[in-house]
């Protein structure tokens, strides 16, 4: 008489790098919500992420580059996305295409920090609102390493194609 | 390999288009003011000593009047003190008046423009398009809660003009320093 197999849990089919993949995908979609949550939270957080955005673009005549059209339609928009993406990807649904969105924004914000310090502007970075959990002092190279982190995240679910998110046979 | 990156671009610009369109409807429905940058220090002459702290009095200063410093406007980014707005003055800034008419007629600022919030109801006003766009404009009312000053500098300043500053004691702080004004139509 033979013994039943015992019942195998679906999740012994995951490969390590599906593994990577799937904690990656809940670490990041957490952070960009948390982020966006912040960004766009109460009557200030839309306020305070605009500020944010005009100081990035600081004048050494203390103006700032950006016109005011795209100061407010970056304000509106880049958390929505935010959110869009974070959402897809803690649903698993689309996850390659919404960590591709969340790389070119990381890219994006990584550019601007790069700036910023090249030209020694004291600000916050308001990556996360008014909270800086991760980075506390004035934007530096704490925010690019922490950028580049979830960078290589996003990269990771963005490169890596499903079907090798399980052991093969 | 070339039909997957297809559908993942596509994907991508979808959901780029839902943010974008959740985005621009937040922001209608929750628009936002910006607030202009606190007036740089270069703009002030620091070899004048009108740009101290505390203002300097005049002989015909009025000893009544209560003037606001520079350490009341901290927390106000934009705003100046009238020690600060006559060193732009010097400095051939743009005055605007935000008040009536008829309060522009009985005394304003030697050689200020006469700029309502009104005067945007249907676009800039022909005057404001003589005013070169990185020209420093001071914008003022009558002062203490008068908010037309700050008001007429919103649209200023949204129709591309940087370096707009309101001048937080008005005409009333100006007036009492003794500093340059005429009566009438003027400009």
């Amino acid at each position: 008489m033979n013994n039943p197999s015992p019942p195998t849990s679906p999740f012994a089919r995951v490969s390590a790098l599906g593994t990577a993949v799937i904690s990656s995908q809940a670490l990041l979609a957490g952070l960009f919500l948390f982020a966006a949550f912040n960004k766009l939270a109460g009557a200030n957080g839309p306020q305070l992420f605009s500020g944010s955005i005009q100081a990035f673009f600081k004048l050494k005549d203390g103006s700032s580059a950006a016109p005011d059209w795209f100061v407010k339609l970056s304000t509106g928009v880049v958390p929505w996305v935010e959110v869009v993406a974070a959402l897809l990807l803690l649903c698993g649904i689309w996850a390659r295409a919404a960590a591709t969105v969340l790389s070119l924004l990381l890219i994006t914000f990584i550019v601007l920090i790069i700036q910023a310090i090249a030209r020694d502007l004291d600000l916050h970075c308001g990556c996360f609102g008014k909270l800086s959990p991760f980075c506390p002092e004035k934007v530096g190279v704490c925010n690019i390493i922490q950028n580049t982190i979830m960078l290589a995240m996003a990269l990771l679910i963005a490169c890596t194609p499903r079907h090798k998110l399980v052991k093969s046979a | 390999m070339l039909c997957s990156c297809k559908s993942i671009l596509s994907q991508v610009l979808i959901i780029s288009a839902i943010g974008t369109a959740i985005g621009i409807a937040d922001s209608i429905a929750r628009p936002i003011t910006l607030t202009r940058p606190a007036p740089p220090p270069p703009l002030i002459n620091n070899n004048q000593s009108t740009t101290t702290t505390t203002p300097t009095t005049p002989p015909t200063a009025n000893p009544a009047f209560v003037f606001t410093t520079e350490a009341d406007l901290k927390s106000k980014p934009g705003q100046i003190t009238v020690a600060q707005a006559k060193s732009l003055f010097d400095q051939q800034a743009f005055f605007i008046d935000a008040r009536k008419l008829e309060d522009y007629r009985k005394g304003h600022v030697k050689g200020s423009f006469r700029m309502a919030e009104a005067d945007f109801q249907f676009g800039n006003p022909p005057m404001l398009a003589a005013i070169p766009r990185d020209a420093t404009l001071v914008v003022y009312c009558n002062g203490g809660n008068c908010d037309e000053s700050e008001q007429v500098a919103k649209l200023i300043n949204g129709s591309g003009y940087q370096k707009v500053y309101v001048l937080h004691d008005g005409i009333p702080g100006w007036q009492a320093m003794g500093y340059p004004s005429e009566t009438g139509d003027g400009q």
